[in-house]
């Protein structure tokens, strides 16, 4: 059953430092191949950590993490990472750093992909790392992860410090790399505009926990936004996640386990609504959707 | 069905790239030292010879013996300069920046990494270390006569042959386990250099009991080594400990 997951994680978890607090805790999940899917929390949700584990940077405390039905260890040649600083070396030049991108990941480098990433941000090739911008080191960052052309690319918040126009530039060459060649991608981010139109899948962290995962339309699909009169009822056979009375009137958002009586008004919640609920609400159950796979 | 072997990262361009100045200031500073020692062979010690029958002044650090107290002296202290910037530049600063991360996230694993860094630092250190030993050793032994000095004291002792060499691969080790178990370059710089200090000072202690069983300068000598090797080799364990506990 797991022969077409890209990222699956079983009880995984991560303290840092013996008595340190856990940063991931009793974390299980499944990413199938092929998807772009959104990682998102607060601040210091544990987002980096998981994508860390995968990338076969840290090892888990407890349970375990596979990547393209391997270990982390033994998919790295066949995963992306660019971690949340963009780290380089700032006395290359960036056509030493492509070359080392070269050299380093042999029989699988796309030298082509990459100096276009590099070459649409207007980028001179002779230009040293440590004189970019911030947003220019993210594109060359970038290069060097899509130039190796993986089958599972790890984004930690890739687009927070470029400029709108290279934002929808660069997503778009993400998202042609995605459809040519099948490419998992999965990136972390707390703003949720930014992967609503282009990701498919969802994974909800918060306190060290996955709150959310699945599919994002079935997930959408599960939940509704209901109002009606504070002393109506009816809710009861429903799991509610966050609700407000305001004067006599009850807002909420609900898991129906079936259909809700009659004199409750029903709209569909957006993405962001229903993230917003789960994080204002930790005590809410988490839920997996893992009919989709 | 055999398939074909993959191919490996090749690393060397990218090591060699990375650490070009270390490189230059390392050639740099045999040439230096060697340049000197055979200054002292064929300039210094025989115009002090003639001094010796004639009249004629000099000063402290100009003579033979004073240029070669210096340099023993510097001999003896290299290994912590070579700690320093193991701990500092060839390891911890690329912890605490990220960069050995991005590297392990290519087709690099972290003990292919270290294993490409050590090798690639240790052939020039070897190189240079043994030749500047081998350099002094001629030196010493060929100019006895004008230089004050006696083969027991450490700044003889310890430049005069492998031990050198050893003392300075130790430092390399010490400071590839301070970088990795620190993860940040300023603090693994104090404490690899702190290390290589305390055996420096301490190395003595490390031979001197066997004055015993060995006599005379090569068996001693030979031991000493000895026993730094066995430390290198443990400290290089540790490095790779460190290493394969921190990483998947």
């Amino acid at each position: 059953m797991s022969s077409d997951a890209a990222l699956r994680a079983d009880a995984l978890g991560k303290r840092f430092g013996r008595r340190g607090g856990w940063a991931l805790r009793d974390c299980s999940f499944r990413l199938p191949a092929g998807r772009v899917c959104a990682v998102v929390g607060p601040n210091g949700a544990g987002k980096s950590t998981l994508l860390a584990l995968a990338a076969g940077l840290t090892a888990p405390t407890e349970g375990s993490v596979t990547v393209l039905g391997t270990t982390p260890a033994a998919a790295r040649p066949r995963v992306g990472f660019v971690a949340q600083d963009k780290p380089l070396y700032p006395q290359l030049t960036i056509a030493e750093t492509l070359r080392m991108g070269a050299d380093l990941n042999p029989e699988h480098w796309d030298a082509a992909v990459a100096e276009q990433v590099v070459t649409g941000g207007g980028l001179d090739p002779k230009a040293r790392i440590r004189s970019l911008s911030g947003g220019q080191r993210t594109r060359v960052a970038l290069a060097l992860a899509v130039g190796k052309r993986p089958e599972l690319l790890l984004l930690d918040e890739p687009m927070a410090d470029l400029d709108p126009l290279a934002r929808h530039e660069l997503m778009g060459t993400l998202m042609a790399q995605a459809a040519q060649y099948g490419t998992t991608i999965v990136m972390s981010s707390h703003v949720v505009a930014e992967l609503e139109d282009s990701c498919d899948h969802l994974l909800l962290v918060g306190g060290g926990r996955i709150r959310l995962s699945g599919e994002i339309d079935e997930l959408l699909a599960a939940h509704l936004r209901v109002t009606g009169a504070a002393d109506a009822g009816g809710l009861d056979a429903a799991t509610v996640v966050e609700s407000r009375v305001t004067g006599r009137q009850l807002t909420a958002l609900v898991r129906p386990a079936g259909p809700l009586p009659g004199d409750w008004r029903t709209s569909a919640p957006s993405l962001e609504e229903l993230i917003l609920a789960h994080l204002r609400n930790p005590g809410a159950p988490a839920l997996h959707e893992e009919s989709a796979a | 069905m055999t398939a074909l072997a993959p191919a490996r990262p090749a690393t060397r361009r990218t090591l060699l790239r990375l650490h070009r100045p270390a490189l230059l200031a390392w050639t740099a500073f045999v040439l230096l030292a060697a340049g000197e020692l055979l200054w002292v062979h064929y300039s210094a010690a025989p115009q002090e010879r003639t001094c010796a029958r004639h009249w004629c002044a000099y000063t402290t650090f100009a003579g033979a013996d004073g240029v070669m107290r210096l340099l023993g002296e510097a001999l003896c202290y290299a290994p912590c300069a070579v700690a320093a910037w193991a701990g500092a530049a060839l390891i911890g600063r690329e912890l605490e920046s990220g960069t050995a991360q991005l590297v392990w996230t290519q087709a690099v694993t972290p003990v292919h990494w270290l294993t490409a860094k050590l090798t690639m630092a240790a052939l020039p250190l070897l190189t240079g270390a043994s030749v500047l030993a081998l350099v002094f050793d001629s030196v010493w032994s060929a100019d006895q006569d004008v230089l004050a000095a006696h083969w027991d004291w450490d700044r003889v002792f310890v430049p005069r042959g492998p031990l050198l060499p050893a003392l300075v691969l130790f430092g390399l080790a010490a400071g590839a386990l301070a970088g990795l178990a620190l993860r940040r370059a300023l603090p693994a710089l104090a404490v690899a250099c702190a290390a290589c200090v305390v055996l420096r000072l301490y190395l003595r202690d490390l031979w001197e009991p066997l004055r015993g069983p060995l006599t005379g300068f090569r068996p001693l000598h030979l031991a000493a080594t000895g026993m730094v090797l066995v430390l290198t080799a443990g400290v290089t364990v540790a490095a790779y400990a460190v290493l394969r506990r921190r990483t998947a």
